[in-house]
Parts: C-alpha cells; sequence; structure tokens
C-alpha cells in the first residue's frame, strides 16, 4: 500500500476540505512558500483569496479568522509553533470560544487552530517547544491531538467541518511519522472517540500524542509479563470517557503518559475522572513532564524533562503489582 | 518601525527564501538605525566598541565549549528566583 506521512496526510485534509467547500480557507505565516510543509500546493491550486499570507501579527489575524468564520467563512489558522497560543488565547479562549453562547446561539464560529508540530525538537529550547493542550481543553475548546497519519487526516477533515473553534496539535514527535494506508479508505475521524492501538488486560496505558509510539514500544517489551493495552483519546476535549471506562472495566489497573507540564494537565484530569467514576483496583500513575517545565537548550536536559520510556515501564510495572 | 536583515532561523539561512524584493531591504537599510547612529561615533571610539564585543563574544563561547556538559538534575536550576522546585514528572 502506499506510505502516508503524517505532515502529507494534514496536507491531503486541508485541500480534500477545501475541494470540497469553498468556503474553507487558510491564514498563516509563509503558508504560500508551505514552511510547515502542510500548505505545500494549496496557494497554486487554491489562489491567493483562499490561502492568504499573513504578516507577523498574530493576535490581528486570529481575531480576522474569527471574523471571517462569523462572516461565513471556514479558516484555517496555522500557526508555525504553539508558543503563538499564548499570544492568542484571549482571542481563541475568551472571543472564538464564547461567541456561540453569548449570541445565544446566533453565531458559529467555525475555526480550526493547526499547529503541525507541537512539543520539543531537539534544542529548540524554552520559547518553542511547549505544548499547551491542557489549557485549551481547560477552557473548553475543542482539542484534536492525533497520533497517527490516517488519524490526522481523518480528526482534520472533522475539525473544519465543526461548527465550533476547534485546535489540532500534530506532535513534532509524530510528524515524522509514515503510514501504509489505502488512500481511498482515508475518512473522516469523529471528534472525541478514542481508539485502542492494542488491547491488554493488566494495564490501561492512556498516552496522548507521539507517546502512543513510546507505549507500544514499551507494551512490547513487556508482553511476557504485563499485557498492556493502549488507549488513544485522539480528542482530549471532548475526551472520550466511555472509552476509557470500557478499557478500565478490562483492566482495572491505569498510566496516563503526557507530555503536559504535571500541574493542571490533562494526565491529571484523566488521573482524576477515572478515580471518581471508573472501576480502579489498584491506585493510578501518570508521567508528565515535571512541574512548570521549562525546557531548556542542551540536549540532555531537554530530554530529562520529557516523559521517558523508562519511566513508564517503571509506572506499569508498579501500577501492575499494586493492590 | 524595526526591519530585520537577517534569516530568522537556521532554516531560513539554508533555504534562503525570497518573500520581499530586493529594493525593500535596500530601503530598509539607507535608514538602519545601528548605521546611522554608529556614523556618529568616533571611528576609534567605535572600533574599541566592536572589538570589546567581539571578544565578549569569544569568550562566551570559548566558556561554553570549555564548560563540561550540565547535568540533567540541573535542568530547572534558576526557573524560580527563590529556589523553588515543584514536583518531578513521575511520582
Amino acid at each position: 500500500m502506499p506510505i502516508l506521512s503524517y505532515g502529507r496526510a494534514l496536507n491531503r485534509a486541508l485541500s480534500a476540505e477545501m475541494e470540497r467547500d469553498p468556503a474553507v480557507c487558510v491564514f498563516g505565516e509563509d503558508i504560500g512558500i508551505a514552511v510547515s510543509n502542510v500548505t505545500t500546493g494549496l496557494l497554486k491550486r487554491f489562489g491567493p483569496e483562499r490561502v492568504i499570507d499573513m504578516p507577523i501579527s498574530e493576535q490581528a489575524f486570529t481575531s480576522f479568522a474569527t471574523g471571517a468564520a462569523i462572516a461565513g467563512s471556514r479558516p484555517v489558522v496555522e500557526f508555525q509553533i504553539p508558543a503563538l497560543l499564548f499570544l492568542v488565547f484571549e482571542q481563541i479562549a475568551n472571543q472564538a470560544h464564547k461567541f456561540s453562547l453569548m449570541t445565544g446561539g446566533q453565531v458559529k464560529v467555525p475555526v480550526t487552530y493547526l499547529l503541525p508540530s507541537s512539543g520539543s525538537r531537539v534544542g529548540w529550547a524554552g520559547q518553542h517547544s511547549d505544548r499547551p493542550y491542557s489549557l485549551l481543553a481547560h477552557v473548553g475548546v475543542k482539542t484534536v491531538v492525533p497520533a497517527t497519519p490516517s488519524d490526522a487526516y481523518g480528526l482534520l477533515v472533522n475539525a473544519i467541518r465543526e461548527d465550533d473553534p476547534v485546535v489540532l496539535f500534530g506532535p513534532a514527535g509524530a510528524v515524522a511519522r509514515r503510514e501504509d494506508v489505502d488512500f481511498g479508505a482515508l475518512a473522516p475521524v469523529p471528534l472525541g472517540v478514542g481508539r485502542v492501538h492494542r488491547p491488554g488486560t493488566d494495564v490501561t496505558v492512556v498516552a496522548v500524542g507521539h507517546l502512543v509510539y513510546d507505549a507500544l514500544a514499551v507494551a512490547d517489551e513487556l508482553a511476557g509479563t504485563v499485557s498492556v493495552e493502549v488507549f488513544d483519546p485522539r480528542t482530549l476535549y471532548p475526551f472520550d470517557w466511555t472509552g476509557l471506562a470500557a478499557s478500565l472495566e478490562r483492566t482495572g489497573r491505569l498510566v496516563v503518559i503526557d507530555d503536559s507540564n504535571r500541574t493542571c494537565g490533562i494526565g491529571g484530569e484523566i488521573l482524576a475522572t477515572a478515580a471518581e467514576e471508573m472501576r480502579l483496583i489498584a491506585p493510578p500513575k501518570r508521567v508528565t513532564r515535571p512541574d512548570g517545565a521549562v525546557l531548556p537548550f542542551a540536549r540532555e536536559l531537554g530530554l530529562a524533562l520529557q516523559p521517558a520510556r523508562s519511566q513508564l515501564r517503571t509506572a506499569i510495572e508498579t501500577v501492575a503489582k499494586a493492590q | 518601525m524595526t526591519y530585520r536583515f537577517e534569516p530568522h532561523h537556521t532554516w531560513e539561512y539554508r533555504a534562503r527564501p525570497r518573500y520581499r524584493t530586493d529594493e525593500e531591504v535596500a530601503a530598509s537599510r539607507a535608514r538602519d538605525p545601528v548605521a546611522i547612529q554608529g556614523a556618529r561615533v568616533p571611528e576609534a571610539v567605535r572600533s574599541r566598541i566592536d572589538e570589546q564585543i567581539e571578544d565578549l563574544l569569544d569568550r562566551a563561547r570559548l566558556f561554553a565549549e570549555s564548560s563540561p556538559e550540565p547535568g540533567p538534575a540541573g535542568a530547572l536550576d534558576h526557573l524560580y528566583a527563590g529556589g523553588l522546585r515543584g514536583r518531578g514528572g513521575t511520582a
């Protein structure tokens, strides 16, 4: 079967939706020359009326997208790094997210914010390596973190079709991934539905984004001793609590691996909800970045602050044994 | 208004994408405040300042290259002025 890369999957989803719906347009910095590779070919194919390069003024063009969406467009806004979300938090969390309620449902704001490379790439240091998906989930903005190329395709298609704002994080650790797929079988993936990548009976591991690959590798390592189920929520808000509860009915034991800072990260929300509402026969654990982590430039220091396979393995073994 | 003459990051240095005209860059060069202000400083003073800065940068580079690799335990050193330490990523 043909090989589909993660970046190419986002590109295919964007072009397919632009082809299907003339209201879909793309705003961002350097999207004409496709610095992030996600918009490759779109300017030539759809023209400068629908693929619009923006000045280095994120707050202005994020608001521009809100207005365009209210007026009937369906903008996709690309940010090259997730730290730009801090800059436009007002525009997303306090404006775009609230207009539907504040107008009694008269106004919809169907904007997709696309982060094609979130989290750490080696040496990108303090101001380029954050992964603020938990913040968006916290305020209630629909938030998706696809791990695989076909999920990236399917979730971006549905993010664009959503009538609400949606943020899609493409993890830097996943964008180099490739997958054998039948292009004809690529399909929209519903928001809010998780995916079991590997069934198991002893411990459920919830892995967010690129950490799905680490969870699968650790599950392989432990295959002789612990049967690990790898659950990929795919969407962080709304979260697939039903899917998680079904997994915990089978295993009763939970480990979360989440590349958020620990305090108020989505991993904490998953543990809390499981503890309140689901079947747990042992105390759960999470593997995260430390509290308030700021990734240093030096490679070893940056790696030391990100969730590691060895930490996940230890957490699984501990939870598997706990009474 | 400020203006950036050089590429923003390493990819741009390699790929050299063209997103502005030579005329636009030249027009900004003509009003480069660093060049204009620099021309107001006597040449001897300016050379001395330049040398001091080059020397400082050289020493910073040598310090970095001759220092031992930093250890992971110090990855969050200096995050807070008072030395607050949050929790690690596992418990």
